[in-house]
């Protein structure tokens, strides 16, 4: 690919508040995304909100429709009780919304669009047929509650898959693989499944309140029947699972030579910092450090003012090296063939480092199966969004990256800070340029070639966080689409034969949650619509509902994450997080939203 | 042939979903109150 190409990066530089410029040639992947006017994500929520009242009225009022679904969405089989939400209703909506912002063509428009519902017919009819014959045999239905929620998550993944074959993305790669540790992966989270029912199955068989009440909740993947108690039970049990299995890890004392590479972009106003950083670390780290910073198509002093920190640093040696064409995978691959050491650190020149930081990072080496170590960046906490950074980090890092690790599931170490085997990173053919998720990318593949992928939450290390709204939407744009991104390079750990838990689970339920992000939005506005407009006497939805999985959920997974990695004071942050969670899923369906559409010829030569 | 994608859905997300809700009575066995409508009822016994 062309990296000159990118027409977005020219002309248009936005800078942050403090006045170095964030956005850079791997902002927006040529080819790969379009540029995103402010608008788009609102037109399509009014387009939305129009065809919900639209299709929400013609099944309450009209009478053929009424008669034929008294379900009061479009349900084609048996079932008891009633919904809360009509899902497949809200799913549909969706569809025709997205799909007229989606592409240039009216025709490319029209063709998602049929295919998107075509395959949701079909799935959900799948769903209703197996409901009718287990009537039929066995007297067997499920309630209402159920068949919506499966419907939501049905609808989820139907866009996000279809998302992948519509949207222009990047060729697929050979994936290297090995089963070391995957049947063994399979195992494990299997009876973390089974414990997990068993879990929720107990404590419904309780007949709490509580339990009862929260069901009646039957909101997408927030709450309701199974997701409810369910989903968040399975995570705790691998939680618990992933922190024990850390603790018993025999640890022993390692400190190789290690080489830190740092690209750096326009980033003179930081890299003294950040190289200061490293060098307070490498003073307590036994081994020798050697640093090398990339600067990449900089157009300020960021060579300068890099070369200066490194002849005052004291514990360390380093160099900077030229690499002029911009693309930070271009500058980490020179990085890397620079490196001479069996072990190779990265860091964004945006990160700083703790003293005990690489020490803590590089032990985990000593195990001849790790190929790659991540950590916890926590946030500075003097930006307007560090609160609610920090309990999202807390929560991910610190609780979902554990979960992860206990069944050898984890996908992504974030760039910020992650150390290799140097010899693992060129085996997987080196960071991709012209991507979002080179980071995610370079994990999942050493951890499928076979090699363990540590998300270790003490090792804990000062990332920035963006200062300006502007800023955050361009970083969680990128973050957002590098799902997808990452799927579509390495579809063959999804779509081949081989006993991938990343490819045939953990991925596909990133996709699913993707979607389900991209959608909470809208579906706070479905709510909204099916309470306000009250077409349904039947209808159980309440405000506070709508409410407790907006905001009650979050809230309640946020205090817990921070309660379980010790961090009381965090809790603070509560209110803004519950905030940027919203914010967060409005930005998801921005980054959606970018997703180019593939011209027709370039997915069939993709399909082949 | 590729592995389907969305084997991902039956194989892991609807049996998990099924077994719960069959455990813990929300789904039913025999004895069913289904409200149905005029399309159902047309494929039903």
């Amino acid at each position: 690919m062309s990296l000159s190409s990118s027409s977005v990066t020219e002309g248009t530089q936005p800078s942050a508040a403090g006045g170095h410029q964030y956005w850079s040639v791997d902002s927006a992947p040529a080819r790969l995304t379009r540029s995103l006017p402010l608008w788009s994500a609102p037109l399509v929520l009014v387009i939305f909100s129009v065809m919900s009242v639209i299709l929400l009225f013609a099944i309450n009022r009209v009478p053929v429709l009424a008669q034929a679904f008294p379900n009061r969405d479009f349900v084609f089989s048996p079932y008891i009780g009633t919904h809360s939400v009509p899902l497949r209703i809200f799913i549909v909506s969706f569809y025709v919304a997205f799909s007229t912002m989606f592409g240039s063509t009216l025709r490319g428009k029209i063709r998602f669009f049929l295919e998107l519902l075509l395959y949701y017919v079909l799935v959900v009819g799948a769903l209703d047929a197996i409901n009718i014959v287990g009537y039929r045999l066995a007297g067997f239905v499920y309630s209402l509650h159920v068949i919506e929620i499966l419907s939501g998550l049905i609808g989820f993944f139907v866009f996000s898959a279809k998302l992948l074959d519509h949207g222009s993305m990047p060729a697929r790669a050979d994936a290297p693989f090995n089963r070391r540790y995957k049947l063994a992966s399979l195992v494990r989270l299997t009876i973390a499944v089974a414990l997990s029912i068993a879990i929720a199955v107990g404590v419904d068989r309780m007949d709490l309140p509580l339990v009862l009440d929260l069901r009646n909740v039957a909101l997408l993947g927030g709450t309701g029947p199974g997701v409810f108690l369910f989903l968040p039970t399975l995570f705790f049990v691998l939680y618990v699972d992933g922190t024990l299995q850390a603790i018993l890890r025999r640890r022993s004392a390692f400190a190789p030579p290690v080489t830190v590479i740092v690209p750096a972009h326009n980033e003179a106003h930081v890299i003294a910092r950040t190289i200061g950083a490293i060098d307070a670390a490498a003073a307590v780290y036994d081994g020798k450090v050697e640093v090398i910073v990339l600067n990449n198509a900089s157009s300020d002093e960021t060579i300068a003012v890099a070369s200066a920190a490194l002849s005052d640093a004291r514990h360390l040696t380093g160099r900077v090296i030229d690499v002029p064409t911009p693309g930070k995978a271009l500058a980490l691959n020179r990085g890397i063939a620079e490196t001479a050491t069996e072990f190779v650190i990265r860091i964004d020149a945006d990160t700083q480092v703790q003293p005990e930081t690489i020490a803590r990072a590089m032990r985990h080496f000593s195990r001849a199966d790790v190929g790659v170590v991540g950590g916890m960046p926590i946030a500075p906490g003097d930006g307007p969004f560090d609160r609610a950074r920090t309990l999202e980090v807390l929560l991910k890092h610190g609780y979902y990256q554990v979960a992860y690790g206990a069944f050898d599931g984890t996908i992504g170490v974030p760039g910020m800070f992650a150390g290799y085997r140097t010899a693992l990173v060129r085996d997987v053919g080196g960071f991709v340029q012209g991507m979002n998720g080179e980071d995610t990318d370079v994990s999942l593949r050493i951890g499928e070639l076979g090699n363990r992928v540590v998300s270790d939450p003490s090792v804990v290390y000062v990332s920035e966080v963006p200062k300006t709204y502007k800023h955050l939407r361009e970083q969680r744009m990128r973050w957002f689409r590098s799902v997808y991104h990452v799927s579509a390079r390495n579809r063959t750990y999804l779509d081949s034969w081989d006993l991938s838990v990343r490819g045939k689970v953990v991925l596909p339920f990133m996709l699913l949650n993707s979607a389900r992000r991209a959608m909470t939005v809208p579906l706070a506005i479905f709510g909204a619509l099916h309470l306000l407009l009250a077409f349904d006497p039947t209808g159980t939805l309440t405000g506070q509902a709508v409410l407790a999985v907006l905001l009650g959920a979050p809230a309640l997974m946020g205090a817990f994450a921070a309660l379980a990695n010790g961090r009381v004071g965090a809790l603070i942050g509560l209110p803004e997080y519950v905030g940027f969670r919203l914010l967060r899923s409005y930005l998801t369906l921005e980054s959606v939203l970018s997703i180019a559409a593939a011209p027709s010829a370039a997915r069939e030569s993709r399909d082949r | 042939m590729r592995y389907p994608l969305w084997a991902f859905l039956f194989l892991f997300m609807l049996p998990p979903f099924a077994v719960h809700a069959l455990l813990t009575g929300k789904a039913e066995v025999a004895s069913v109150r289904a409200n149905q409508g005029v399309i159902v009822s047309a494929m039903l016994p």
